[in-house]
């Protein structure tokens, strides 16, 4: 077995190195990453480039070194959707007053990417890279003569940077991300030459690339060495002393925060004199600012097929509007040009239809990469022993599955669209696994009063089951208005159907500032949550998601057991064998190494999630949609949603062009 | 006098220590703080958090610290160095971001309360004096229709109005186009366009109390044996009204001061939203929520100064607006 | 002016019949002639009938709801049309032309003049306790074949009837709601009056207990009840409970104003016979000096009446506002804020008139009664 592993290890290894990455690539030749990502190269390598006309100004003016000398040797050539754009205008959005770093609107620039279609890990501003085959190693290449926004180059030191004085920087971050870390150990990160780094791991880190393909990824390449080291308390003492005297500040790590700022932190993009590697990047200060402006990137390392550097856009402005229902309004109004998901959810959609000559947009498909639009979560540790018991025999679970009329509530809720589902990965996914998708989903008031009669068969006057000590047992189920509004009204038809089958429910409907200090107390039974991550790779990387979500004595003893928390969140409980086998699993699919053998640990733990049947699922999400100015060209129709694949981002948001004819 | 205002102004101290430990204690009574709002926001994105990661949070914004200790650091930290502390969310010193708002806010609440005066002594006085004739009858009933709509959806069907039907780019005080160019006629004319929606929802709202409030005031008095005299002696009907009535009139609005005071910081929240307007309303209720423990402390101990300095100046003010009212 | 000229015509009269009448009948002739009051008192009335009859008075229950319906239209209701069986007086609604159009991600209604389906009085439909003791399912009004769809009001988001709704949130809204404004009434003018009466150490102490309510924030209090509160807790003793929480915090307002009329009126003449006199503290508080200013307490209640009756929509985000299945107009109103609503489904703003219609009434009444009782006024 072990032998078998490694050499389809070997063998992946061989097969990734041939798909994704020639490591050494001579200059000038067609690199071998553009053939990956851009599967009809008719060009050929590119001699010369152009730019846009706002640059092209630039250079004549001797502000800006000619094109080819700001791009690196090998460009990423991207493949445009439609096809080759046109330079200028400028991008119109919205910004909410939080955070401006959403990844699907702003900001992904990693290492490595997701493909368009989210299947595969494919080349960004790494331009290729080795695993070694204990999957322990990974080495990154860099793009010769990639250069920051300043037009200082790109080199491992950077990295090296982000690693020493940001991530391992106990006083900004206690612990490193824990994609860097494993069992307990954080990474080694090393430079082997300027353009050469390596992450090693002191145990198999098989889902690290995956992983650095979401949006958490970008962190590493944000810190530009040359100019941050100023505001770093390792390398400048001093300076950042008499800086912090000047805020008024004592602590290193907030002060750092507010001033510079990561992942995810206002502060990051507010200094325009940072360097990118952005697409666009700062023209002022836009914390406090209603409305602002980002210029592109001279030195943008991405190039269309026809030698044009990319980005086409030219500009791109956010203005403030923190209210939804104003938000709603502009967008309506044609001040976004990529509607929000917050805002596009499907009750809005009779709004954005009626209006789409006065907005100048048009609806696109999205395929949501959410896989349910609301599951089920059982406390199946729960505290009284009862209860705990009641919701760990498998037929009660089936019961209610099959005492929702899931049609019913798709017809009343979402207009008909949508399918029944369980907690499973999507249709499109390579995960797709039909008896998990599709069991006990039909509606069978019958067969749900005979499972549930193995469970609770004794019943009162008035029809309601009752618990084993002869009282009437009452459900108690969390719902969170805030998040989703539509939960309450399926709730509400799911506790008549419930009701109808003998069971007494009572819904608690809180909103979101109440209900994750809800969830923890012994009162509530069970609660509803969206299912996400179910397109693409992404079970892979969320396959922890199908262990029982709310089981948390379950949950505690796999802490304890499998990754040695010595103080558990809650009092430990033993699993059943079947779940512990589930756990097993899923921890070792991270000591897996290649997509195959991940493959069949993955369908492993689905077969076994089909089986015990932890989470009732409601529907598959349809009739997603995002309203799109007419005049941005080159968007994919349907285009995929998500968070760890931060659609649209991924779809080459750097080919998005604006038709000057549409506008 | 002088004695009682000292004797206030000492009185304050306690008050202001008694407020800033309960409000302290009242920000941290739900349970949770703020990194489990930040997880809870987080998750709602799409995002999970690990355990660990919190964790490094809470440590990171000292959170781990019992509640005491919280207190006594900032509140130390408030003396020695006349530093607030920072906001979690923003991520930022609090006085950086209260003190960018606060021009604005006070503009605006400002604004808004001279407007409703203007616009509410003159209806409540005609309203009182010409008691159920039609303009009486106008004015309460949109008065009414003006408190029983909630502003938020008054707001909103403003703005649809403004958007469907005017084709204006709704929330802010300007067109994107205009935010940050220089002054022009064409900005100025586009500043009136978007003018009408706060001032009608401010309006209605805060008008309707006034002129109801004010009228009522203004009928107890009139009934009053007094003004029967002053008009027997002749005097002229609107002097008669001036002089006497209307300052007894007054004397509710005068003791309800010290809560305008408060409103200065925290009013008009609702407007803001809607306008997407940088003042300190929405920030104040988003620290609230958030569990933004500094932000929302520096906040309420701003207010409750103000709250404590407007009880009173309105209660000198009372005493000067009415020589029978003696304080000892 | 009008009303007021035809009353001061009749004032001869009342004088000669007051010498013989009681007090109260004085008040009663005095209010029966002010018209809007009567009017006021008249919707009081109607009010209060809907809160006791609401399951009669409804065609539906509240939270029926039907997937076919979501977001229809508002029927109108014909009354008089040629029947064979009925004769002229046939009442009926029309039904709709159904079509699912997922590109505009809604169903779009065109009324059907072909299809009919009779409306009657006094039908049977959902069945119910009335005044929570007989069981029947009599209805006012309603379709005769209980599955046909009736809409006078349209429908909402799940296809419940608009109408059954708004009259359902008027017992919630018009019981519940007016507790509290009477309970903040209450103590802002026993709190207000002992601290202007006495004035020296117990107004001290009252004014600081006002600024420090005034200063503490009230949303940290709200989550941490909204988290307190057990699941098994039924959703209107929940609101019941924040109203009063509301009005225990709410009443520092009045108690201000109440206080700073009390120091100008506690010199005054009738005060100090009252207290000669030796009347309790209280009855010179509620029965000498209160009354002076009446107008100003009626107006302040009727102004706090829809905030308490919309109190919870500014609640519900926390979850601690009413939760389904009660309604309340403030649940409703609620629903119905946001673009959706108002750019497709603008009939979902009607809740709102029955607010404005409450409010109006009980102030004229309010008024009505005011002008009644006081002695200076004809």
């Amino acid at each position: 077995m072990k032998s078998y592993r490694l050499l389809l290890g070997v063998m992946l290894f061989t097969l990734l190195l041939g798909a994704c990455a020639a490591p050494a690539a001579p200059a000038g030749e067609t690199p071998a990453a553009a053939e990956q990502s851009m599967p009809v190269s008719a060009e050929g390598p590119c001699t010369s480039y152009q730019e846009s006309p706002m640059l092209t100004e630039k250079v004549v003016a001797g502000e800006l070194p000619p094109v080819a000398e700001r791009l690196p040797l090998n460009p990423l050539v991207v493949q445009p959707y439609e096809g080759i754009g046109q330079y200028g205008g400028e991008y119109l959005g919205l910004y909410d007053g939080v955070r401006l770093a959403e990844f699907r609107a702003f900001g992904y620039e990693g290492l490595v990417r997701w493909s368009v279609d989210g299947s595969e890990v494919i080349p960004n501003i790494a331009e290729g890279w080795e695993i070694s085959e204990d999957g322990t190693a990974y080495t990154f290449k860099l793009r010769e003569g990639m250069r920051w926004s300043d037009g200082e180059l790109f080199t491992a030191d950077d990295i090296l940077f982000w690693w020493e004085q940001v991530e391992t920087n106990k006083e900004i971050y206690p612990n490193p991300y824990p994609y860097f870390v494993v069992d307990g150990q954080p990474a080694a990160v090393t430079k082997i030459d300027d353009l050469t780094v390596e992450f090693k791991f002191a145990a198999p880190n098989g889902l690290f690339l995956t992983n650095l393909a979401s949006s958490y990824g970008v962190r590493v390449t944000q810190f530009p060495e040359h100019y941050l080291n100023q505001f770093s308390n390792l390398l400048n003492p001093e300076g950042v002393a008499e800086r912090m005297a000047a805020d008024n500040q004592t602590e290193y790590g907030p002060w750092w925060v507010s001033r510079v700022g990561s992942y995810g932190q206002p502060a990051e993009y507010n200094d325009p004199n940072r360097p990118s590697l952005q697409p666009w990047i700062p023209t002022t200060p836009y914390i406090g600012a209603e409305r602002f402006t980002f210029t592109r990137n001279p030195y943008y390392f991405k190039v269309d097929p026809a030698c044009n550097q990319l980005p086409y856009i030219d500009l791109r402005t956010w203005t403030l509007a923190t209210d939804p229902e104003v938000r709603l309004l502009k967008t309506l109004n044609g001040e976004e040009y990529f509607s929000e998901r917050s805002i596009s959810q499907p009750p809005n959609k009779a709004v954005f239809f009626e209006y789409q000559e006065t907005g100048n947009y048009r609806l696109i498909d999205v395929i949501n990469s959410d896989l349910n639009v609301m599951l089920v979560h059982m406390k199946l540790t729960h505290p009284d022993a009862v209860r705990a018991q009641i919701m760990q025999d498998k037929n009660f679970r089936i019961g209610l599955s099959h005492a929702m009329d899931r049609q019913n509530i798709i017809d009343t809720v979402y207009i008909g669209q949508g399918e029944p589902y369980q907690r499973a990965p999507r249709p499109e996914s390579p995960f797709y696994n039909e008896r998990l998708a599709k069991e006990h989903t039909e509606y069978d008031v019958e067969g749900a009063n005979q499972a549930l009669d193995a469970v609770l068969p004794d019943k009162d006057a008035e029809g309601f089951r009752l618990a084993p000590n002869g009282e009437r047992f009452v459900f108690n189920v969390l719902v969170n208005q805030g998040f989703r509004p539509d939960w309450v009204d399926v709730m509400g038809i799911v506790k008549l159907n419930w009701e109808a089958v003998g069971l007494a429910t009572n819904l608690v409907v809180v909103g979101d500032d109440v209900w994750r200090q809800r969830i923890r107390e012994d009162d509530v039974d069970a609660y509803v949550w969206a299912g996400e991550n179910g397109t693409g790779l992404l079970p892979l990387v969320s396959a922890g998601e199908y262990v029982p979500e709310a089981a948390w004595g379950w949950a505690a003893w796999e802490a304890v057991t499998l990754r040695g928390v010595a103080e558990p969140a809650d009092p430990v409980v033993e699993p059943p064998a079947e779940l512990q086998r589930q756990y097993e699993l899923t921890a070792g699919l991270r000591q897996a190494i290649g997509i195959e053998a991940q493959t069949d640990i993955m369908n492993e733990i689905l077969e076994l999630t089909a089986d015990q049947f932890y989470t009732i699922g409601l529907s598959l999400p349809k009739g997603d949609y995002r309203a799109v100015n007419n005049a941005l060209r080159n968007v994919p129709n349907p285009v995929i949603a998500g968070w760890l694949y931060p659609g649209p981002s991924p779809a080459n948001f750097e080919t998005f062009y604006l038709d000057p004819a549409a506008q | 006098m002088v004695r009682y205002i000292v004797k206030r102004l000492l009185l304050m101290v306690p008050t202001l220590v008694a407020i800033s430990i309960v409000s302290f204690t009242i920000i941290n009574l739900p349970p949770g703080d703020f990194v489990d709002r930040i997880v809870a926001q987080r998750l709602t994105a799409g995002e999970a958090v690990t355990a660990q990661e919190a964790a490094d949070l809470r440590a990171f914004y000292g959170l781990d610290r019992s509640v005491g200790e919280q207190y006594v650091v900032w509140v130390s930290n408030i003396f020695v160095r006349g530093d607030f502390g920072r906001s979690f969310r923003w991520d930022l010193p609090v006085r950086d971001l209260v003190w960018e708002r606060m021009a604005l806010t006070l503009l605006l609440s400002v604004s808004s309360l001279l407007f409703i005066w203007v616009v509410a002594i003159p209806i409540g006085i005609f309203s009182a004096v010409r008691r159920y004739s039609l303009g009486d009858y106008i004015a309460t009933f949109l008065g009414f229709v003006g408190v029983s709509i909630p502003n938020f959806l008054l707001a909103l069907v403003l703005m649809f109005i403004s958007f469907r039907y005017f084709g204006q780019s709704v929330g802010g005080l300007f067109s994107p186009q205009y935010i940050n160019a220089p002054w022009s006629l064409a900005k100025i004319l586009d500043l009136l366009g978007h003018l009408w929606i706060p001032m009608i929802v401010l309006g209605t709202a805060g008008t309707a109390s006034l002129v109801r409030t004010l009228r009522a005031n203004l009928l107890d008095e009139l009934s009053r044996p007094y003004v029967t005299t002053a008009r027997t002696k002749g005097l002229p009907e609107s002097w008669l009204i001036v002089k006497y009535p209307l300052r007894h009139a007054l004397n509710p609005f005068v003791s309800d001061l010290n809560g305008i005071f408060v409103d200065l910081v925290s009013g008009s929240t609702i407007v803001a939203v809607v306008l997407s307007l940088q003042t300190t309303g929405p920030l104040l209720l988003d620290a609230l929520r958030s569990e933004d423990m500094f932000l929302a402390g520096s906040f309420i101990m701003l207010m409750s100064m103000l709250a404590v300095v407007g009880t009173l100046f309105s209660d000198i003010l009372l005493a000067w607006l009415d020589p029978r009212i003696r304080y000892r | 002016m009008q009303i007021h000229n035809s009353s001061t015509a009749g004032e001869a009269i009342d004088s000669a019949e007051g010498a013989r009448a009681g007090q109260w009948w004085l008040v009663w002739r005095k209010f029966r002639r002010h018209r809007l009051a009567m009017i006021g008192g008249f919707f009081t009335v109607v009010l209060y009938l809907v809160v006791f009859f609401a399951e009669f008075l409804a065609p539906f229950s509240p939270d029926r709801y039907s997937a076919e319906y979501t977001y229809a239209p508002p029927q109108s209701l014909h009354l008089l049309h040629w029947d064979s069986s009925q004769g002229w007086f046939s009442p009926y609604v029309n039904g709709y032309k159904i079509e699912v159009n997922y590109e505009q991600g809604r169903r779009l209604f065109v009324v059907d003049p072909e299809k009919r389906h009779p409306v009657g009085f006094w039908v049977q439909g959902d069945s119910y306790r009335l005044l929570g003791v007989w069981q029947t399912d009599l209805h006012l009004i309603g379709p005769l074949d209980p599955a046909a769809p009736m809409y006078l009001l349209g429908a909402d988001r799940l296809g419940r009837d608009v109408l059954s709704r708004t009259i359902y949130g008027t017992r919630v809204s018009m019981s519940i709601g007016l507790v509290g404004v009477g309970l903040s009434l209450f103590l802002g003018i026993l709190l207000g009056g002992l601290s202007g009466y006495f004035a020296g150490w117990t107004d001290n102490l009252i004014q600081r207990v006002i600024e420090f309510l005034q200063s503490i924030p009230s949303i940290p209090l709200w989550i941490g009840l909204a988290v307190a509160i057990p699941a098994e807790v039924p959703p209107v003793q929940v609101y019941f409970l924040i109203t009063v929480i509301l009005s225990v915090v709410g009443w520092t307002g009045l108690a201000r104003v109440v206080r700073g009329r009390f120091f100008a009126l506690r010199t005054e003449d009738f005060v100090k016979a009252a207290r000669l006199d030796g009347c309790s503290t209280l009855r010179i508080l509620f029965r000498h000096m209160v009354p002076s200013f009446m107008s100003h307490i009626i107006a302040v209640v009727t102004l706090a009446i829809p905030g308490m009756i919309l109190a919870e929509t500014s609640l519900s985000f926390l979850g601690i506002g009413l939760r389904p299945p009660t309604v309340s107009w403030g649940v409703l109103l609620q629903e119905a804020q946001n673009i959706r609503s108002i750019s497709t489904a603008p009939w979902l703003l009607l809740p709102g008139l029955a607010v404005v219609i409450a409010v109006l009434a009980l102030n004229f009444l309010g008024d009505g009664l005011r002008d009644a009782a006081d002695p200076y006024t004809v």
